[in-house]
């Protein structure tokens, strides 16, 4: 029921006894959720700029995956992280000011109790086409610079998952109100997109 | 932490139901007129009966302001009750014109410039009374609710309600009621941390005396073409799948509806104040698990089955969207 219990990572990490190294045991604390801010984002930083660590990362996370799920080996390939790297690379700085305010939720994912992997899945690969999806409809049509060209060199399956995630939201919050008052409070935060979208 | 949700203030309304059906069940002290007992008097679970009377009964008009991070909509609505049911008009005042006009279970959503009104008929698993009354003493085995204070809001004098989760694997509120009529007036939904994660909040009301007129649309719908919103009712396990809910949580719905990626599967189910819907659809050859990123209250997971992808969509924290993915499963197949 709740596979981060087993941190494979960890036990990989200490699984090459006295020869462990540092890096990896502060990967495999991050997967754990135990660093505090500032270690973080010296991790990622230099998950940003050391290739080796990047592969531990990669490889950590693909056997704790594995072990959650047999279905998502294939989600690591061997470009995985220079595609990641790369759209990172591309994501503009138009987005910055709106993109504050979505940080605490991201961060969310680092504090000691988040699943680890997710923390890696939603800042990596989830985190920056969700954002821009979702960022488009409001913040970005404002922007004089939009991230057309971003949005498009990013991961295609990616992409493809982010409106299908907003038609779920909607999905979702239009059916998930119990029939009280105010009955219409959904369409408070929806403005009914989905049934609008389905009358097209 | 960015502002937060609390549920829909409906479903907030709802579990207020629960919890009083709970009060009864339980044969703890009974009102026949709660409205009538002093305010100063009234237990917390008194205030919720209170207030689901209110929002039934009362007749108001108001804006309603919804907020969820840098996320601001505001609507008009208008909700009339007749006696026997109830009918709203929901106008949003941002984006493109829509109106919403709500009589009992159906929702007309009007389209200006398509010249199209859709119309939802909301088939509920089960009547309101009979959810309520099953779900009554989970919703109390699962929150914890008490006065917490009192507060004025939007010029109304108001009692603060407290509802806390009885374990972390969903989120708190808290409610501010007026307490001369009982009616919600503001609802914020609370993380363990008491970040505000939604809020939704009359930004003004007026309560009674309401016009009916003001419950026709602005838009005449003659000639307008109609379609009806596809969901249809299907039974999970003959769709082949069986889901594990965290405890309290009943099924609202299980429906088949179209979307844009063809036929979807989607389950709603919900505590009384929490809810997350599970969709089941072919998977893509790309798909893989994943957790996404959360959004106000909403976390959502994927998870690939075999060939369908199961994606957990909810207001509960992101632990539990994982673990009702992780627990989906195929049977009889």
């Amino acid at each position: 029921m709740n596979p981060d219990r087993i941190n494979p990572a960890r036990s990989a990490a200490r699984s090459s006894g006295d020869e462990v190294d540092d890096c990896a045991q502060r990967l495999s604390a991050l997967l754990d959720g135990e660093l505090d801010a500032d270690q973080c984002t010296t991790l990622v930083e230099r998950l940003r700029q050391d290739q080796a660590a990047g592969d531990t990362w990669a490889m950590f996370n693909c056997v704790g995956d594995a072990m959650r799920s047999a279905d998502v080996a294939s989600f690591h390939s061997a470009g995985f992280v220079a595609r990641v790297a790369a759209a990172l690379e591309r994501e503009p700085t138009v987005l910055a000011p709106a993109g504050l305010s979505q940080r605490p939720a991201v961060r969310r994912w680092l504090l000691p109790g988040a699943g680890a992997a997710a923390a890696a899945a939603v800042l990596l690969v989830v985190g920056l086409p969700w954002r821009q999806a979702t960022l488009s409809e409001t913040s970005v049509a404002k922007a004089p610079t939009g991230p057309a060209t971003a949005v498009v060199a990013a991961p295609a399956s990616v992409i493809d998952r982010s409106p299908q995630l907003e038609r779920y939201l909607a999905a979702h919050r239009e059916l998930a109100e119990p029939t009280v008052m105010p009955h219409s409070t959904p369409y408070v935060r929806t403005s009914g997109a989905l049934l609008v979208q389905e009358a097209r | 932490m960015q502002w937060l949700v609390a549920p829909g203030w409906r479903r907030v309304c709802t579990a207020l139901v629960m919890v009083a059906f709970a009060c009864l069940a339980q044969g703890q002290e009974r009102s026949s007129n709660p409205a009538a007992d002093g305010a100063d008097s009234r237990t917390a679970e008194q205030w919720l009966q209170v207030v689901q009377q209110a929002a039934r009964r009362l007749d108001y008009s108001g804006t309603m302001v919804y907020q969820q991070g840098t996320e601001v909509r505001m609507s008009r609505i208008v909700h009339v009750f007749d006696g026997k049911v109830s009918h709203e008009r929901l106008q949003p005042m941002d984006g493109r014109p829509r109106e919403f006009i709500r009589n009992a279970d159906e929702v007309k959503c009007l389209i200006p410039e398509a010249r199209r009104v859709v119309i939802e008929r909301k088939a509920r698993a089960e009547s309101f009374p009979g959810l309520a009354g099953a779900a009554a003493s989970e919703l109390l085995q699962n929150y914890s609710v008490k006065v917490v204070g009192r507060e004025r809001v939007g010029g109304f004098d108001c009692q603060v309600l407290e509802i806390r989760p009885r374990q972390g694997d969903r989120y708190g509120y808290r409610l501010w009621v007026d307490r001369a009529t009982g009616l919600l007036l503001r609802s914020q939904t609370l993380n363990e941390r008491g970040d505000v994660l939604e809020q939704m909040a009359f930004a003004d009301v007026r309560i009674g005396g309401v016009d009916r007129e003001q419950l026709k649309p602005s838009w005449t719908t003659d000639g307008w073409k109609v379609d009806e919103a596809a969901h249809r009712p299907v039974d999970l396990k003959e769709q082949g799948w069986r889901l594990a809910p965290p405890s309290g949580f009943k099924a609202l719905y299980t429906v088949r509806r179209p979307m844009a990626s063809g036929p979807v599967l989607q389950a709603v189910y919900s505590d009384g104040l929490a809810s997350l819907s599970v969709f089941i659809e072919p998977a893509s050859a790309s798909g893989a698990s994943e957790a996404l990123p959360a959004r106000g209250p909403i976390n959502a997971y994927a998870r690939r089955v075999g060939d369908a992808m199961v994606t957990v969509v909810g207001e509960v924290p992101a632990d539990t969207a994982r673990s009702v993915a992780l627990a989906a499963e195929r049977v009889g197949r």
